[in-house]
């Protein structure tokens, strides 16, 4: 057995505006080049032990002990958190990873070999002054990972790195931390669902909704990807939104999509899968009106979109929702579309009564939604879309950074939205194959001729 | 030959003719200099070949600034006495912010912080260089954001806007929004940074670039 990198004892945490511990005696012990995933649905304190290991926490009352033991030369520990490109703080790939060492004050004349070992390492062959933003999502991971690997930490903290990543990115990070822990460096990883990092994982813990942790093995995770049952195919007579030979990028030259054709009726349940890159937000933007198409055209009800006309008939979830939130209360934010529509105040109430019960979020009718957890935020967003009922539901990576339960939740209510008014729902994900049974039709992004 | 120019002008240089342009703003009330000024403003985008495309796209938020202000003007001074110091002025205020988005466009953050890191100490040139492409970042965001609430129902189309009674919809569905967002990104940014040892009050050296 390797040296100690971290020893949690006890510890439990609450924040000052908050009555509950978030974190409840947690105990936790991670040893050199060993790999930790802990398991949990949202909301139920992960991040928030990530970032008291790391010492970001404030205004909150912290009991037990946390220690790092920090090894010669080493900085004891990187976080890297959930959104790659909120932590990308540079413009070139070598200004990201000198960030770093520019804080330890290493002199500039030694940073070139020491950035180009980190990119290395991570298996990144790009040149050192290449454009971060035309880094793909899985590149951007690698790339935050290298700019922490030239500090030499001792402990990575991952959070949710699967949330964001595609199949081959995530099957790229399991490689490069197989590799890291062979060097030496141990890993503590919060993720939703253990099936993928199975490979990696050396000890799993599950993290339950009081903030407790207890160890797991990793066949204590069902994998309930395949729980909900095919949708219906009703009212397919109605053609809602036809799309021929569609291309959409950029520019002529830099084509997302090329010569996509679909015809989808309504009532339809429409999966659209496709790596980070390949085009699914553009799709979705397009069917809005916000983007014209290159080539082809996309007709909603014979006609082609118009965002301020198909808004009576349409509602749109972006990715990370809670940028569409702004009222200070959840029952305002939920009420504001039906208010425009001019239904009567009863009605209202009973519609976001009926879906606030339905996504188990009751308890925040009253409360600010920018209070609320990550996952709730999330959810409260998506309510905000399905309380009107709106005849076609586009969803651009509903599921992404979410957990299981909360994901069953939102199909559920899909679901019954798409019986019971007949919505046409199209959604997508980075995830291929995600809640397929879910879905009556499936488009793939990102090949060469759709 | 004109690519080849823009990366020979250093960004020191660059962040020197921006700041004197937007001074210059300042001081320029008659129609002869404002235009001169705007002349000097392209003479400047196309030298540092700044996105052209780009920068019109964002200097449609100074459309609504410029409206606001000569709204103001009027309400305050009569029509049509107060249109022409109210359409000068909203003019100055464009020519005044209009260098710091060619900066933002031409000049990336290290290469900001390098500059400044000349006579400012290297942590607070880093702060700097973050504020400025925190507005062009934040920006960005804005058109998600204003997409969404369109869909969600505001009343905030080109169209829509010509009714002063959709006005409200701007502050509450995007101007809030995005303030808020824009807490979110700042705090969201200051942590990437604490993440790597980054302390406003410590020592800290500076990389040269390839």
């Amino acid at each position: 057995m390797g040296n100690t990198v971290l020893t949690i004892q006890d510890v439990s945490l609450r924040y000052q505006t908050s009555h509950k511990n978030i974190l409840n005696h947690i105990h936790l012990q991670i040893t050199q080049g060993e790999c930790v995933s802990i398991i949990g649905k949202t909301g139920s304190g992960k991040t928030t032990l990530l970032l008291a290991i790391a010492g970001f926490i404030e205004k909150a009352e912290i009991s037990g002990t946390i220690q790092i033991f920090q090894s010669q030369n080493r900085h004891p520990v990187g976080l890297i958190l959930q959104n790659p490109d909120t932590q990308l703080l540079s413009q070139t790939v070598g200004e990201e990873v000198a960030f770093g060492l520019e804080n330890l004050c290493v002199p500039p004349d030694q940073m070139k070999p020491l950035i180009i070992n980190a990119l290395k390492a991570v298996g990144l062959d790009k040149p050192l002054d290449f454009k971060v933003k035309h880094l793909s999502m899985g590149q951007k991971y690698r790339l935050i990972i290298a700019s922490q690997l030239v500090m030499s930490p001792c402990l990575i903290l991952l959070d949710e790195p699967c949330g964001q990543l595609d199949q081959p990115g995530i099957d790229d990070l399991c490689q490069i931390i197989l590799t890291l822990k062979k060097n030496g460096i141990s890993f503590l990883i919060c993720e939703h669902h253990a099936r993928k990092l199975k490979n990696i994982t050396d000890q799993f813990y599950e993290m339950d909704k009081h903030g407790h942790l207890f160890q797991i093995t990793p066949n204590d995770q069902p994998d309930n990807n395949r729980n909900d049952t095919p949708a219906d195919r009703r009212h397919l007579s109605e053609v809602i939104i036809q799309m021929q030979q569609v291309s959409i990028g950029f520019d002529h030259k830099k084509q997302v999509l090329s010569h996509l054709n679909a015809t989808i009726h309504k009532g339809d349940i429409v999966a659209i899968y496709g790596k980070n890159g390949s085009g699914k937000t553009m799709l979705l933007r397009s069917i809005c009106g916000f983007i014209k198409p290159s080539k082809g055209k996309i007709l909603i009800c014979e006609y082609p979109p118009i965002p301020a006309k198909l808004r009576y008939k349409a509602g749109i979830l972006f990715q990370n929702p809670q940028k569409q939130l702004f009222e200070l209360t959840v029952f305002n934010e939920l009420s504001f579309k039906l208010k425009r529509l001019n239904i009567d105040d009863n009605t209202i109430q009973k519609r976001i009564q009926g879906i606030l019960d339905q996504l188990d979020l009751t308890d925040t009718m009253h409360e600010s939604p920018f209070k609320l957890s990550y996952g709730q935020k999330h959810l409260v967003a998506m309510a905000s879309i399905l309380v009107n009922r709106p005849e076609i539901i586009l969803l651009d990576d509903p599921f992404a950074g979410i957990d299981r339960q909360m994901a069953q939740k939102i199909i559920d209510a899909l679901k019954q939205l798409n019986r019971e008014y007949q919505s046409t729902i199209i959604w997508t994900s980075h995830e291929i194959g995600l809640f397929q049974s879910f879905s009556t039709q499936t488009i793939m992004t990102g090949l060469k001729d759709n | 030959m004109h690519n080849y120019m823009a990366k020979k002008i250093p960004g020191g240089v660059k962040i020197a003719v921006c700041i004197s342009l937007s001074m210059i703003a300042f001081v320029t009330r008659t129609p002869f200099s404002l235009a001169a000024l705007f002349f000097c403003n392209i003479v400047v985008i196309l030298m540092f070949q700044a996105p052209l495309f780009l920068i019109l796209k964002e200097c449609r938020f100074f459309l609504v600034q410029t409206v606001i202000i000569i709204v103001l003007y009027i309400l305050k001074f009569g029509w049509p006495s107060g249109f022409l110091p109210g359409l000068t002025l909203s003019i100055q205020f464009v020519f005044f912010l209009l260098p710091g988005l060619i900066l933002s466009h031409s000049v990336s953050p290290a290469q900001t912080a390098r500059c400044f890191s000349v006579i400012l100490p290297h942590h607070l040139a880093f702060v700097l260089s973050v504020c400025i492409h925190f507005i062009h970042n934040l920006m960005e965001e804005v058109n998600e954001i204003y997409e969404a609430q369109i869909m969600r129902g505001a009343r905030i189309t080109a169209k829509e806007l010509c009714n002063p009674a959709n006005w409200k919809d701007v502050v509450n569905c995007l101007i809030i929004p995005t303030i808020i967002y824009g807490f979110m990104m700042a705090r969201q940014i200051s942590m990437a940074a604490k993440a790597r040892k980054f302390q406003i009050d410590e020592k800290r050296t500076c990389w040269n670039g390839e």
